[in-house]
C-alpha cells in the first residue's frame, strides 16, 4: 500500500508555546507577516489568553495548533488553475512556486484559511541570507505567490520529520504513515479517537487531533450537583 | 450642433484616454511593489478587482444574452439592439480580463492556465471561455462592421448572425454561469456554495446589461443610435422591469434559506449583509438600485421617458455592483474557524514596540477590507477602457445604419427616425 503522510496533535500534551509556529517561520524562511502554522485557542475570553470556565467549574482551554491539513480531497488542488498546486503521491499537498500564478483562488477554497500570499516581496528577519538560519533545501519564493505548510517535504524526502514534529517541546505532534497500522500515529488515533477538522466539509485532512482525555472534578458534582446549584 | 457633439465626443475619449492611462501608470507601481500596495489581506484576499471583474462580466453577458436572444427567440423587435448589444458584450469583457491581470501576483505567467492548466478549475474554465467568448463577439462584430459584408445582402448577412447568436447565446450564459462557479464550488465557503449562484448571477447580468443598453439608449439619444428608438426601448423597459422581480427572487431565496436555519457560518455572513457592515450595501441596492428603478419602469409617466428611463438604467447597474460586493465579501469576512488569535494577515507593521495598538494585530479572526487608492485608480482606468471601446462600437454603429441607409437594407430603422420618436 502506498504512504499517506499524516499528523497527528495531542491536544492534551499541547501546552499552547507557539515553538512549532515560530520554527515553522524559521525553517522555512517565511516572510514577515506570514505565518504557515497558527495556534487557535477553543474556549477562551476576548483576547484568547483566560480560559474559559468548564462545565465543573474548573478553567478550560485547548489549544489547537492549525496549519494544512494536506487534504486527500484537497479543495485548493481543485481550485488551482494551473496545478501549480498538487497531490504528491505520499499524501503531501505540495506547491510548484514556479507554476504559481498568483491568482489566490486556492486561498478562496481552503476552508481552513491555510494558505497565505506574498504581498510584497519577502522579509525575512533574521534573514536565512544574513542570519545562516533556516533550512537551505527550501526554495526561496518571491512576491506575488502563494505558499503554506508543506509538511516540510525537503526533510521529509530525506527521511526527517518536519520541523514542527522535532521542535514541539511537549512532545505533542506525531509524523507517521497513516497507511501503517503500526505506526505510532494510527495507535494513538485508534486510542484517542482523533478527530479532523471541518469534517463534515468531506475534505478529508491527514491531520488529526487527538482530544484531551478531561478528568472532571467529581468532588464537584457530588458536592454542589451539576449546575452548582 | 454636429461640430460640437464632434467637440463633446472628443473631449469625452480624451478623458477616458487620460484614465486609462492614469490607471496603467499606477498598475505599474503595483507590478514593481506587488500586491501589498492594495488593501487585501490573507483573510480577505480577493477584492475590488474581482468583484469589478464579476460585474463586467455580467454587464457583458448581459449585453449579450439580450441580443442573443432576439435572433434564437425571434424576437423582432430585439434584434436592432445586437449591434449595440455586442459592441458592450466586447468591451467589458475586454475590461474584466484587464483586471484578472491585474489581480494576479504573476500576470506574465498566465499562460500557464493553458500550458499546464488543471480542468477541475473553475478559473481555469473562466480562463478558457472568456477567450472563445471574446473571439465570438470579435467575429460578430466583425460581421456588423466590416466593409466585406456591407455589401453582402442584408438576409444573408441576417442569416449567419442567427446562426451566430445560436453559439453566441449558450456561451454567453456559460461564462457567466462559470464565473458564478468560481464561488459557488467552493466547499470551505459555505455563504457561496450554493447552487443558486449561477442563476443569481445570469439574473443579475441580464438586469445590469439591461441598464447599460438604457443609459446608451439615453446618451445617444439626441444623435440616435440605430436600433435604440423609442420601440425597442419600451421593450427593453418590459424585459428590465421583468428581470429586477427575478433577480430580487432569487436573492432572497438565498438568503432566506442561509438565515432561516440559522446557526451556521453562512447563517452569519447573512446576518452581516442584513445588520452588519454591509447593510447600508443591501439596502442602497434594495431600495434605491432595484424598488425606485422599478416603479420607474412600470409607471406610465416615466416609463416613457428617456431621463427617467436612463436613470433606472444607471441605478439597475449600481445596484448590481453592490450586488457582487455583497456576494463576494462576505465569504471572506466570516471564517469557519473563528477562534482567537485567527489568520496571520501576511501584513506587518515596522517595530515600533508598540505592536499591539491600533487594532493593527498581526493575526485576526476576522477582517475588515476597503481598497486602496491604486485599486481604485486601477479598476478606474479598467473601467475607462470599457467606456472608450463603447463610445468608439457605438460610433461604428452609427457609420453602418447611414452606409445600410445608402444601399437600401431595410435592417436597422433609420437614425432621424430614432431621434423623432425618443425625443417626442
Amino acid at each position: 500500500m502506498s504512504k499517506k503522510l499524516g499528523l497527528l496533535i495531542d491536544q492534551e500534551r499541547c501546552i499552547g508555546c507557539w515553538t512549532c509556529a515560530v520554527i515553522c517561520k524559521m525553517e522555512n524562511n517565511i516572510g514577515l507577516g506570514n505565518w504557515w502554522n497558527r495556534i487557535l485557542s477553543n474556549g477562551h475570553s476576548e483576547y484568547g489568553d483566560t480560559p474559559n470556565t468548564g462545565l465543573d467549574g474548573q478553567p478550560e482551554l485547548i489549544y489547537q495548533p492549525t496549519g494544512c491539513m494536506h487534504c486527500e480531497n484537497a479543495p485548493c488542488v481543485k481550485a488551482c488553475p494551473t496545478g501549480a498546486t498538487y497531490k504528491r503521491k505520499d499524501g503531501i499537498t505540495a506547491q510548484n512556486y514556479k507554476k504559481c500564478i498568483g491568482c489566490r483562488a486556492c486561498m478562496a477554497a481552503c476552508p481552513y484559511n491555510a494558505r497565505v500570499f506574498n504581498w510584497g516581496k519577502p522579509e525575512q528577519i533574521p534573514s536565512f541570507e544574513d542570519d545562516h538560519i533556516g533550512d537551505a533545501r527550501v526554495p526561496s519564493r518571491p512576491k506575488g505567490i502563494v505558499e503554506k505548510c508543506t509538511f516540510c517535504q525537503e526533510k521529509v524526502d530525506h527521511g526527517e520529520e518536519p520541523a514542527c514534529v522535532t521542535g514541539c517541546p511537549a512532545e505533542a505532534r506525531f509524523f507517521g504513515d497513516l497507511n501503517d497500522p503500526n505506526s505510532e500515529i494510527t495507535r494513538l488515533m485508534r486510542e484517542r479517537g482523533a478527530k479532523t477538522l471541518l469534517a463534515e466539509l468531506g475534505t478529508k485532512p491527514t491531520v488529526y487531533y487527538a482530544p484531551p482525555r478531561r478528568k472532571l472534578k467529581t468532588t464537584t458534582f457530588e458536592g454542589r450537583g451539576y449546575y452548582g446549584e | 450642433m454636429v461640430s460640437s457633439a464632434g467637440r463633446t465626443g472628443r473631449n469625452w475619449m480624451f478623458l477616458m484616454g487620460a484614465m486609462v492611462l492614469v490607471g496603467f501608470g499606477f498598475y505599474v507601481n503595483q507590478l514593481i511593489n506587488g500586491l501589498e500596495v492594495t488593501g487585501m489581506n490573507n483573510l480577505v484576499s480577493w477584492g475590488l478587482y474581482i468583484i469589478t471583474f464579476a460585474f463586467l462580466v455580467g454587464l457583458s453577458a448581459g449585453g449579450l444574452i439580450v441580443s442573443s436572444s432576439a435572433y434564437v427567440l425571434k424576437i423582432e423587435k430585439l434584434k436592432t439592439v445586437a449591434p449595440v448589444g455586442i459592441v458592450v458584450a466586447v468591451a467589458c469583457i475586454i475590461g474584466a480580463g484587464v483586471l484578472i491581470i491585474a489581480d494576479v501576483g504573476h500576470p506574465e505567467r498566465i499562460f500557464n492556465i493553458i500550458l499546464g492548466g488543471r480542468y477541475t478549475s473553475p478559473l481555469a474554465w473562466d480562463f478558457l471561455v472568456i477567450s472563445i467568448y471574446l473571439a465570438v463577439g470579435l467575429y460578430e462584430c466583425w460581421i456588423f462592421f466590416s466593409n466585406k459584408w456591407k455589401a453582402e445582402a442584408g438576409e444573408k448577412r441576417e442569416a449567419i448572425l442567427a446562426k451566430a447568436a445560436y453559439f453566441s447565446l449558450p456561451i454567453a450564459l456559460l461564462v457567466h454561469s462559470i464565473t458564478a462557479w468560481i464561488f459557488g464550488l467552493q466547499v470551505g465557503r459555505p455563504f457561496w456554495d450554493t447552487a443558486l449562484m449561477a442563476p443569481i448571477f445570469i439574473s443579475s447580468a441580464v438586469v445590469s446589461g439591461l441598464g447599460i443598453l438604457l443609459v446608451i439608449a439615453y446618451l445617444g439619444r439626441k444623435a440616435g443610435i440605430p436600433g435604440l428608438d423609442e420601440d425597442n426601448v419600451d421593450t427593453l423597459v418590459k424585459l428590465l422591469a421583468g428581470f429586477i422581480l427575478l433577480d430580487l427572487f432569487l436573492f432572497f431565496c438565498e438568503l432566506f434559506t442561509l438565515a432561516y436555519g440559522g446557526g451556521t457560518v453562512g447563517a452569519e455572513a447573512v446576518s452581516l449583509i442584513l445588520t452588519g457592515k454591509l447593510a447600508p450595501l443591501l439596502w442602497f441596492e434594495l431600495i434605491v438600485g432595484m424598488a425606485v428603478p422599478f416603479f420607474i419602469l412600470i409607471n406610465k409617466s416615466t416609463r416613457r421617458s428617456p431621463g427617467w428611463i436612463g436613470a433606472a438604467g444607471v441605478l439597475v447597474m449600481v445596484a448590481v455592483f453592490l450586488k457582487r460586493i455583497n456576494i463576494i465579501l462576505p465569504g471572506f469576512l466570516v471564517t469557519n474557524m473563528p477562534d482567537r488569535p485567527g489568520v496571520s494577515t501576511g501584513r506587518f507593521i515596522e517595530s515600533t514596540g508598540q505592536y499591539f495598538e491600533a487594532g493593527e494585530l498581526p493575526f485576526a479572526s476576522i477582517t475588515t477590507y476597503a481598497p486602496t487608492l491604486h485599486e481604485i485608480a486601477i479598476t478606474i482606468g479598467a473601467l475607462a477602457l470599457v467606456a472608450l471601446i463603447i463610445t468608439y462600437g457605438v460610433g461604428l454603429v452609427m457609420k453602418m445604419d447611414t452606409r445600410a441607409e445608402g444601399s437600401s437594407s431595410k435592417q436597422f430603422s433609420s437614425g432621424g427616425n430614432l431621434s423623432g420618436g425618443v425625443a417626442k
